[in-house]
């Protein structure tokens, strides 16, 4: 039972390490997305081996919650990378480069996917000239209607 | 039979910790990010699932079962979410190597980006 915790420690322990190390390396910010999901699947096994080698169920809970957590930060920095990383045209363009206008029309398909209420959204009538968006454009009148 | 019980829970629990060393080294070798969220979904829903049911066959009480099932239950629900978001980013952000797709279905889309 000793040599089955030994192996498995040392399993666990290789696939966090080199999740890190892709945290550390990786090139964009979705790389690192993906590498920390791994960090946190791994971490979850860690808990739920020591639970099942100790019969001790004190840690289930914990489970439980970063199941949870790692899906939130995932979506939330998925979200925030669209929004930085969408204009491809200038490579490594930022935010403060374009006219202000362009961040508004960049950011209004944030709170209709999250779903927040109609109110919160602040979005212009007019469909965005970007045309950046993967949704029909019958989504830009809902708002509108609601309103009324 | 609780100790027939046991040798399963560790042997599942071993193919779990496997399956992350391999997302791990996968996570280095692989060219670009579609290939490394293919590997890392092994140990998230495979690897995760056969460590709960090890962990479940360890314990074998009821409350704790439920508590596990919950897990994988959360955890089933949102990583798919949690992938098409991360998937449709990259994509969207330019980082799918098209030398690599097989098929490009969104190629000739006009609202791709």
């Amino acid at each position: 039972m000793t040599v089955v915790a030994i192996v498995i420690t040392t399993l666990l322990a290789g696939g966090a390490v080199l999740a890190l190390v892709r945290i550390v390396r990786g090139p964009s910010i979705l790389d690192r997305i993906v590498a920390t999901d791994v960090l946190l699947a791994v971490i979850v096994m860690s808990i739920a081996t020591e639970a099942a080698f100790s019969r001790d169920a004190t840690a289930l809970p914990v489970l439980a919650v970063l199941s949870i957590l790692g899906f939130t930060g995932a979506v939330s920095v998925a979200r925030f990378a669209i929004r930085r990383q969408a204009p491809a045209d200038p490579p490594s363009g930022r935010d403060a480069d374009r006219p202000s206008s362009d961040y508004q029309a960049e950011s209004i398909d944030l709170p209709d996917s999250l779903g927040l209420p109609a109110a919160l959204d602040r979005r212009p009538p007019e469909p965005p000239d970007r045309g950046d968006s993967l949704s029909p454009p019958d989504r830009l009148d809902r708002p509108t209607e609601e309103v009324r | 039979m609780s100790g027939v019980l046991d040798v399963i829970a560790w042997f599942l629990l071993v193919v779990g910790a496997l399956l992350s060393l391999s997302a791990g080294v996968a996570l280095i070798r692989f060219p670009d990010l579609l290939s490394r969220m293919h590997a890392a979904t092994k140990p998230q829903v495979l690897g995760l699932l056969l460590v709960l049911i090890g962990c479940a066959l360890r314990l074998r009480d009821a409350v704790d079962i439920t508590t596990l099932l919950l897990v994988a239950v959360f955890s089933m629900a949102t990583a798919p979410v949690a992938a098409h978001m991360i998937g449709r980013a990259a994509y969207r952000a330019g980082q799918a190597r098209a030398d690599l797709l097989v098929v490009d279905e969104l190629a000739d889309a006009d609202d791709k980006r």
